[in-house]
């Protein structure tokens, strides 16, 4: 019984996330096709530090990197926030509206987002109300990984907002209150007593963000299918299954895992550290 | 002070909500009802002929075999999840920690990462192209291995203990004590797996390219971006990707609303220590 009930977990693992890290790593030293297949050892990875669409997806990545997670941090504390003081029937409506874009997220929100940044679309309709030129939303590469950034964030936060408010939960009231009686203001108490108390929380946030922001893809696909936006992800997608260039592909999977797993090392190990 | 959170709050909600609302709008117009500004707020002449165009061919097939996708998704998912998150919560291994740690390490994988490999082995499986192939790789859960845990070592040891001296075999101990009382855990784990298989878009799309054979939000979507034969003379393209998201968004919604109390619950446990 004792390993018996094991078994389901570990012939899932086996199959498809051991054995696919090490094919991929495998298939990373080879240039295939599926029809030809030759061993080339190191060679894809040498061809990636000259090769222009990676280059470019990793710069951009770093541009995702940055934005992202500090957005989603910074939204989701402060909706946070605001929920927390209201009553129960508040938060508990807040709750369930947060969540909705969180459920279209992906591809089933892009089909209308591609609609409000389009030309003729909601927001350069907006812009005309103050007398501004129309904007061509996706036509560059800053503007269009900042947009991209805020629409992700708008259908991730909320799942955070849910954890977040669960983890201020478990704070003592009695500490506001004894804070209160000494004049701090509501603002001073939040960003000084609440924010350090669910300090691992956000942690975490940030850091699922991180990977997230490595992985955005949907959008990028829907939105913006040009270079200029993609992430390591999008241009996994386009050498492998768009190009037939699998070995190539195989070695950015390989690396991307490995920029994954050293910066949440890092985080980690920050956030651990900043906690003692 | 908080009349003030709830008007900055509700104005969020609006901004949140405004884009479905469009999609749902838009979905029941022509494409000049969709390109007028300001935006229509109620639809001017209601037209049915984006959803009948996307659900002209095939899309009783795509239900149904979503149906079967999520059926056997969730119902593995929450085997895998649950047996494993028991295991670790009441019986001892050797290198118990490490072990767990390399089961839940697909958290930390990026999964686009996996989909080549994953994309190989469907292949060397002779799978390519079927339902299964959307399922299986996507069956294990770390979320979910790990809410499973945190649910079981909130049972007290104490019960499992003197059910043992009493004689009972461990078989016994779960059908008769832990089967019990794993509703909420079994319906957090099914309402995650069903969310997230049913928002599965992009490896569902790499695996699914007969007709016959996709799922609803593959069909959708693609049905939506179809410009050739007779419907590229009356195409609103627009009008009819507004469709296909209003009709993949909202069982999503509903699935939510239904079993809100336990997701909420399910995303709460993510942060129990």
């Amino acid at each position: 019984m004792k390993y018996l009930l094991l078994v389901p977990a570990l012939i899932f693992f086996l199959l498809f996330t051991l054995w696919p890290i090490i094919k991929v790593i495998e298939m990373s030293l080879y240039q295939t096709n599926f029809i030809v297949t030759k061993f080339i050892g190191l060679q894809n990875y040498i061809d990636l530090m000259h090769n222009e669409p990676f280059l470019q997806s990793l710069k951009n990545s770093v541009m995702y990197l940055t934005v992202m997670p500090l957005l989603t941090v910074i939204v989701s504390v402060s909706v946070t926030f605001l929920i927390a003081d209201l009553s129960k029937k508040w938060q508990d409506t807040s709750r369930i509206l947060v969540y909705i874009p969180v459920l279209g997220g992906g591809i089933i929100l892009a089909q209308v987002w591609r609609w409000v940044f389009a030309v003729n679309g909601l927001m350069n309709w907006i812009l005309s109300l103050f007398n501004i030129a129309p904007v061509h939303w996706f036509g560059e590469s800053t503007l269009s990984i900042i947009i991209i950034c805020c629409i992700v964030v708008t259908t991730t936060f909320g799942g955070y907002v849910i954890i977040l408010l669960a983890s201020l939960t478990s704070i003592d009231k009695s500490i506001y209150d004894a804070v209160k009686m000494d004049g701090a203001s509501d603002f001073q108490i939040k960003m000084k007593i609440v924010l350090p108390m669910i300090k691992s929380t956000v942690a975490l946030i940030y850091l699922l963000s991180m990977i997230a922001s490595l992985q955005v893809f949907e959008y990028i696909y829907a939105l913006v299918p040009q270079q200029y936006a993609a992430t390591i992800a999008y241009n996994i997608y386009i050498s492998g299954f768009k190009n037939s260039k699998w070995g190539m592909a195989s070695a950015q999977a390989v690396l991307l895992m490995i920029i994954t797993f050293i910066l949440s090392y890092f985080q980690r190990k920050i956030s651990n550290e900043s906690n003692q | 002070m908080k009349v003030i959170n709830k008007i900055i709050l509700i104005f969020i909600f609006v901004l949140l909500l405004i884009p479905i609302y469009f999609m749902v709008i838009g979905s029941f117009q022509d494409i000049q009802g969709i390109f007028v500004m300001p935006p229509n707020l109620f639809p001017k002449r209601v037209t049915l002929s984006n959803y009948s165009i996307l659900l002209k061919e095939n899309a009783f097939i795509w239900l149904i075999n979503t149906l079967i996708v999520t059926v056997a998704t969730v119902f593995l998912s929450v085997l895998v999840s649950a047996t494993a998150g028991y295991a670790f919560s009441v019986y001892n291994y050797k290198h118990k920690n490490i072990l767990w740690s390399i089961l839940l390490i697909q958290m930390m994988i990026p999964k686009i990462s996996l989909f080549i490999p994953w994309f190989v082995i469907i292949k060397d499986l002779k799978l390519s192209g079927t339902l299964t192939a959307t399922i299986l790789p996507v069956v294990l859960s770390p979320m979910g291995m790990y809410l499973a845990r945190n649910y079981f070592e909130s049972i007290p040891k104490s019960i499992i203990e003197s059910a043992r001296m009493d004689g009972a075999n461990e078989w016994q101990i779960l059908r008769m004590i832990i089967i019990p009382v794993s509703k909420p855990i079994v319906s957090v784990l099914g309402l995650f797996a069903g969310v997230s298989i049913l928002q599965d878009y992009v490896w569902q799309m790499l695996v699914l390219s007969d007709a016959k054979k996709q799922t609803l939000i593959v069909g959708l979507i693609r049905q939506s971006m179809n410009r050739t034969g007779d419907i590229a003379l009356l195409v609103n393209p627009v009008g009819m990707s507004f469709a296909a998201g209003t009709l993949l968004l909202f069982p999503l919604i509903a699935l939510f609303l239904i079993g809100n109390k336990y997701f909420i619950e399910g995303l709460q446990g993510a942060v129990k220590e």
